[in-house]
């Protein structure tokens, strides 16, 4: 057995190894801390591959920045911090684990076959030489791949913009949340006038629906409610 | 490499993709199937890679007629497809773990079982 087989089944065994600790461990950050050392693993396969380059972003990018940012993902959503089946639990979901593993076994199975039964013929002019990263960026700057080059660039900043958009925490708009109704009951950051402005409104509308249910005319008392209008719309702007 | 190594490769990263997708199928935390569909990328990933070692190396390829063909067909090509795949892999984590912050302001959940309704 040569040294590259060698070094091949050591990694695939940390790969395949990291994978089922992720699939089997309880705690979420046990399973993104075990994909971390498969993704690592991965790394290692590319630069036995001869793709020194891409191990390496495959490092910077998979094991630092993209579980970093899952760790983060997880410590921001706090829950106990388990993978647990919910007591509620519809039956439905519960008969899900078999179907799954009856589909992933039967794509294996379809995969192996297609493995197993194909000829690869090996290109008499291909080598084992590693690829320079050199190549790899004369390949993107080169006349056929420069549009989708710049066309990531543009994906990752829309990206990065959307994610902010998305994340972003807007107090006004998600009063019916209960994180923001806390946020806003501690808040000190919040202008004292909008909570006046809240306290007038909610006196018009109260007055305006007592006039209502009392069926008076209560025309000095829409007045009022007009005039707590015009001082609130005063107030926002 | 020889054929049966190409195999190899081939095997453990259909491994990968069908753990990967067991994985996306049956664990509830949304983290987790972010990750798990990670994992099925880089399957995907070790393919390109592994598959474009049966291709020309390159150099030979800047005698052909047509010079702007020089890169094309060779292994620095499979590992420039990966590297798209990486990048869009990444902007796709980020994104899913922001809509994860904004889910879980509005449930108190990370399960993505409870991501049943379009509306608040």
């Amino acid at each position: 057995m040569s040294g590259g087989t060698l070094a091949f089944f050591i990694l695939a065994a940390f790969g395949l190894g990291g994978v089922t600790t992720m699939l089997t461990a309880r705690r979420v950050i046990h399973m993104v801390l075990a994909l971390s050392l498969s993704f690592l693993a991965i790394a290692g396969l590319y630069v036995l591959l001869g793709a020194d380059f891409l191990g390496v972003v495959q490092i910077i990018v998979y094991t630092g920045a993209i579980t970093i940012l899952a760790v983060f993902g997880i410590m921001l959503t706090p829950h106990g911090g388990l993978e647990t089946e919910p007591k509620s639990a519809p039956r439905q979901g519960r008969r899900m684990p078999l179907v799954a593993f009856l589909l992933a076994a039967g794509l294996f199975a379809v995969l192996f076959w297609a493995v197993a039964g194909t000829r690869f013929a090996r290109s008499p002019f291909a080598s084992d030489e590693p690829v320079d990263a050199a190549a790899i960026g004369g390949l993107l700057l080169s006349s056929r791949y420069l549009l989708p080059f710049e066309v990531i660039s543009v994906v990752l900043l829309v990206a990065l913009i959307g994610a902010i958009v998305l994340a972003k925490d807007d107090a006004s708009d998600t009063a019916g949340s209960v994180q923001a109704e806390e946020h806003a009951g501690t808040s000190p950051a919040e202008p004292p006038t909008v909570r006046a402005d809240n306290a007038e409104a909610h006196r018009a509308d109260r007055t305006a629906a007592s006039a209502r249910d009392t069926g008076e005319s209560g025309q000095h008392v829409e007045k009022e409610a007009q005039l707590v209008g015009a001082v609130r719309e005063a107030n926002r702007e | 490499m020889t054929p049966s190594e190409l195999m190899q490769y081939l095997l453990f990263s259909a491994m990968l993709f069908v753990l990967g997708l067991f994985g996306a199928l049956t664990r509830r935390n949304t983290v987790i199937v972010l990750l798990s569909i990670e994992l099925m990328l880089n399957a995907a990933n070790i393919n390109l890679v592994a598959l474009s070692r049966f291709l020309p190396g390159g150099a030979e390829n800047a005698r052909l007629p047509h010079p702007s063909l020089a890169g094309d067909f060779s292994a620095t090509l499979g590992q420039t497809v990966a590297l798209f795949t990486i990048a869009v892999a990444a902007a796709e984590v980020a994104v899913g773990l922001a809509a994860l912050i904004a889910f879980y302001r509005l449930k108190a959940s990370p399960n993505v079982d409870e991501m049943d309704s379009l509306k608040r």
